[in-house]
């Protein structure tokens, strides 16, 4: 064997955690480590990943090692995911230093850094027409888009819970919305604030979540699902809050 | 029917938002198009939320599984951002929107509704993912054969 059973071990693990902090699923993320090491030439392993956390242990004769990671905030970026999905199929074919791994892996983070931001000021948009508000409702829903991704990128760097950051993101979208439609720049409120809201309900990781517990990993499955579900509950406070505090004004 | 425009154009929004590759960009439209018009489709002639959130949840999936084979890429960007347009962020509002105005029997309407857009989402994932873990499995007897 060419490397350290150590060196094997981190590397694979490298690339399991960034997999499943750009948002993967918790099989794949399982098979992609599995297909790594295997690779290798390993053939004793025990993989376990969860939504937080991945342990795995690898022996060879009497010599064993483990290591884990822990996950703590999963930030959604389908470029890396399928960089690294390619990459992990490189290392199967070809064996390659940990270095060069870790080179690669580098070289993908922070490519579209200003695309989120382009992506809400078109989404929000155009989700403010979908459910039937009018071109005036579009601007102004463009506008507090570009507000809530100032004030995400801002927050970003803080690592305050994914929670709290909805309710006081949806609170804002609820205030500026409202107060735009008293002032007489746009006409639907409620047009507004849904186009706005689609940016921040996580429905999505809730469906995906779906498919983890079908695949045999209930335990993650059923975090992230409840997860969904809170996050859904908050956004729903957030905004009512705000119609609470400022619904007498219209 | 402009509304597929909409629909398709969120989809690509929220491609960008979740930072997906350029040369996906015009897939990842096509998968939103393809959503709507599936629930747009089987609302008008079922006329049942339940249902034809199922039926788009199947197309959908089945569309990312597609894609993957094709373009050798993890299905999650398809699903991801496919499944976006059917998301019940409208009724989540309403019924808020209701509680806080005391209309309790509006606001349970459209709780409901949005219960029945989730489960139906879920339920046509459950079907999708069951009928490709058995033509997976199916496949692997046959060359093991």
């Amino acid at each position: 064997m060419k490397y350290k059973l150590k060196e094997i071990l981190s590397l694979s693990l490298d690339i399991g955690e960034r997999m499943l902090k750009c948002g993967a699923e918790i099989s794949r993320v399982e098979e992609t480590i599995k297909y790594i090491l295997e690779g290798y030439g390993i053939k004793y392993m025990e993989v376990f990943a969860m939504n937080s956390l991945i342990i795995v242990t690898i022996r060879k004769e009497d010599e064993s090692y483990t290591e884990s990671r822990r996950i703590m905030h999963i930030d959604k970026d389908l470029y890396q995911l399928e960089k690294l999905n390619e990459l992990s199929r490189n290392i199967c074919n070809k064996n390659i230093p940990r270095k060069e791994v870790l080179k690669q892996i580098d070289s993908f983070k922070g490519k579209y850094k200003v695309m989120p931001i382009i992506g809400g000021m078109i989404a929000a948009p155009a989700f403010t027409l979908f459910f039937g508000g009018n071109y005036k409702d579009a601007i102004i829903s463009l506008l507090i888009a570009v507000v809530l991704c100032a004030y995400n990128q801002f927050m970003s760097h803080t690592h305050i819970n994914a929670l709290i950051n909805s309710f006081i993101s949806s609170f804002i979208i609820g205030i500026t919305s409202i107060l735009f439609v008293k002032i007489g720049l746009a006409d639907n409120f409620d047009k507004i604030i849904i186009g706005n809201i689609m940016l921040l309900i996580p429905g999505l990781s809730m469906f995906i979540s779906i498919n983890d517990i079908f695949k045999g990993d209930t335990m993650s499955g059923l975090g992230r699902f409840t997860e969904g579900l809170f996050l859904a509950l908050v956004v729903g406070a957030g905004v009512g809050l705000s119609l609470i505090m400022l619904g007498g004004l219209l | 029917m402009i509304n597929l425009l909409y629909a398709s154009i969120g989809s690509l929004g929220f491609g960008m938002v979740f930072k997906a590759n350029k040369n996906k960009y015009i897939y990842i439209t096509i998968g939103g198009l393809l959503n709507y018009l599936a629930y747009y489709l089987s609302y008008k002639y079922s006329n049942n939320i339940f249902l034809s959130s199922a039926v788009c949840a199947v197309v959908t999936r089945m569309y990312a599984n597609v894609m993957s084979i094709i373009l050798k890429c993890p299905t999650t960007i398809f699903t991801l951002t496919g499944l976006i347009p059917i998301v019940p962020g409208g009724s989540l509002f309403y019924m808020m929107q209701n509680l806080v105005l005391k209309n309790t029997n509006e606001a349970l309407n459209q709780g409901i509704i949005t219960g029945e857009v989730i489960l139906g989402i879920v339920s046509g994932m459950l079907f999708a993912s069951s009928i490709l873990t058995i033509i997976r499995a199916i496949k692997k007897k046959l060359i093991s054969f």
